[in-house]
């Protein structure tokens, strides 16, 4: 991270009030540049599923096993495959075939399968069933798009409680992100676990 | 369709020039070549992990990007599986489901249940999944030029994919290019042009239609490895490019890869009845694809010339394939308008689309299956000196 650090400071110093997309832009033409959007891939890679955040899953997941129909959300497909591998939980990636998706969320309605993990796919245009439970393990979302997923869960209905956990790793962008969502939830009556 | 931040170009004016690739690039070309080769037997999400990081050499990262897409098209990968994936998935996760387990007792249980072992359960469980197929190599290893043709051929047809509306001049091997276009349905009107063996073909492009215009740009873009084969050509299209309308030109000397060398003969019969007339009639040469015609208001490409080498004579030979009464009623009026007394038509009776019976004509000959090149030269002997 030392390498994106410095080139990213010596860009706000040059463009104070830039956005990211516009030292995306400028660190994309040069080699050091470049080297630095790689080391910051690589660091938020490798937050997206740690050792910690798995032992967490292992624990939330046996936790609501029998009464709870449970979505988890992962930064990217890679991790979403290594929680499909680790703890036996169904993919719905863009990867999977959309016949087999569809019988997927069939099986998911009917309780033949309890949880299902994702990237991307069901943050938008899917018409996803209830859910009583998200376990987010990782991702950058923007607000709307974590309203998205947590509105997933908080469809109205009588006497429904669903919780929402939010996986974070300490002393990382992780923490303030995840801050920054919780507020932008907090008004619309969402409680966050 | 290529994404437009794919492709490398840039805009001067009102023409958008695309950047393709050369020698120059081949350094860097050959390092990429290398890691895909480093590759062969791992996972293709560890390929794509290596790509996103920079070459170990200096690369523009536009021309990159865009020759790691065409290396990817071109390089396979396989799967390796004992059983369908989606099988096992449905299988294991239904089993995990039921009641809490130790994964382990899962996989092990799933394992008996379809009769593998447990390794072979694992390995099947995401096997079909692009990122985890087995990255294979090609059945032709590119070399960094051949790479950079085949690049700079992507450029040009996702440049083209954009296109409202296409204009090409060729000269020689036209045909090539007029039968791509009639075969693939593109929305198209051959022009004649002056001078021997030169046609123009004013083609709709995919940004002219409202729908479809995926299927119709790939089949455009297919248009441009033939036209390499031409002696020279020019094409000019209309292109959307970065929200502006723009000039595309690409022209003979474009380092674009041509594709394989167009047939010399559309089919067998055709390469039948050649080698049967050269046997049949020694006096008489046999040209392939002759200049194009006009007639009225189009181009007639008759699929052979015959020429007597005593006395000059010359008549050309038109294969006709499907059929209905009308068309070649239709045929042989644009023949009659255009004054074609010298040209044959070759008619599959077997290829009739209708129930009704051919017109008569003097110019026509029937066939089953094969063309017999005797009934050809005897017409063509007996029938008065037609006009070369």
């Amino acid at each position: 991270m030392t390498t994106f650090r410095t080139v990213h400071a010596q860009f706000r110093r040059v463009a104070p009030g830039a956005s990211w997309e516009d030292f995306a832009r400028a660190a994309a033409r040069t080699v050091e540049g470049r080297r630095a959007l790689e080391a910051f891939r690589r660091a938020r890679r490798l937050t997206a599923f740690t050792e910690a955040k798995r032992e967490m899953l292992r624990v939330l997941l046996r936790r609501h096993f029998h009464e709870a129909r449970v979505l988890v959300f992962t930064a990217d497909n890679e991790s979403a495959y290594a929680v499909a591998r680790e703890h036996l939980i169904m993919p719905f990636t863009c990867d999977i075939g959309r016949k087999e998706r569809e019988e997927v969320l069939a099986r998911f309605r009917e309780g033949a399968l309890r949880a299902l993990v994702s990237a991307r796919v069901l943050n938008e245009g899917i018409d996803v069933p209830d859910a009583d439970v998200a376990i987010i393990v990782g991702g950058a979302l923007g607000q709307r798009e974590h309203v998205q997923r947590v509105g997933r869960l908080l469809r109205p209905r009588e006497g429904k409680r669903a919780l929402v956990y939010e996986l974070v790793s300490r002393k990382t962008t992780e923490v303030r992100l995840a801050r920054r969502r919780r507020a932008g939830l907090a008004p619309r009556g969402a409680a966050a676990v | 369709m290529l994404p437009e931040a794919l492709l490398p170009c840039s805009i001067h004016g009102n023409v958008v020039l695309p950047h393709f690739l050369g020698e120059h690039d081949h350094p860097w070309l050959r390092v990429l070549l290398e890691e895909y080769g480093r590759f062969v037997g791992r996972r293709q999400r560890e390929l794509d992990e290596r790509l996103r990081a920079p070459l170990p050499c200096a690369s523009p990262p536009a021309k990159r990007r865009i020759a790691i897409h065409v290396l990817a098209r071109h390089w396979g990968t396989r799967r390796i599986a004992t059983i369908p994936p989606r099988r096992v998935r449905a299988a294991v996760f239904g089993e995990a489901a039921r009641a809490y387990a130790e994964r382990a007792a899962v996989v092990a249980s799933v394992a008996g249940t379809l009769g593998v072992t447990v390794t072979e359960l694992t390995e099947a469980l995401f096997a079909d999944l692009p990122g985890e197929r087995l990255v294979a190599a090609p059945a032709e290893v590119l070399s960094p030029g051949e790479l950079a043709l085949r690049t700079n051929l992507a450029i040009g047809q996702g440049l083209l994919f954009r296109s409202t509306a296409v204009l090409i001049d060729m000269e020689g091997n036209a045909r090539a290019v007029v039968r791509h276009a009639k075969l693939r349905g593109l929305i198209c009107a051959i022009l004649p042009r002056e001078g021997e063996r030169r046609a123009a073909l004013e083609i709709s492009g995919p940004y002219a239609l409202f729908r479809r215009t995926l299927v119709y740009g790939r089949a455009l873009s297919e248009i441009v490895p033939p036209l390499a084969w031409c002696h020279r050509f020019r094409l000019q299209a209309d292109c959307a490019v970065r929200g502006q309308q723009l000039t595309l030109r690409l022209a003979s000397g474009d380092p674009i890869f041509p594709g394989k060398a167009p047939r010399l003969y559309d089919s067998k019969l055709e390469e039948r009845f050649a080698r049967d007339f050269g046997r049949v009639a020694p006096d008489w040469d046999v040209v392939r694809e002759p200049e194009p015609v006009q007639a009225g208001a189009t181009l007639i490409f008759p699929d052979f010339a015959l020429r007597h080498r005593g006395d000059g004579r010359r008549w050309l030979v038109e294969i006709v394939g499907f059929w209905t009464r009308d068309y070649v009623e239709r045929k042989l009026a644009l023949l009659r308008v255009a004054g074609l007394s010298n040209l044959v038509l070759c008619i599959d009776e077997s290829r009739n689309c209708a129930d009704t019976a051919l017109p008569s004509s003097s110019r026509i000959i029937l066939f089953r299956r094969r063309l017999d090149a005797t009934a050809v030269l005897r017409l063509i002997e007996q029938e008065p000196q037609a006009p070369g």
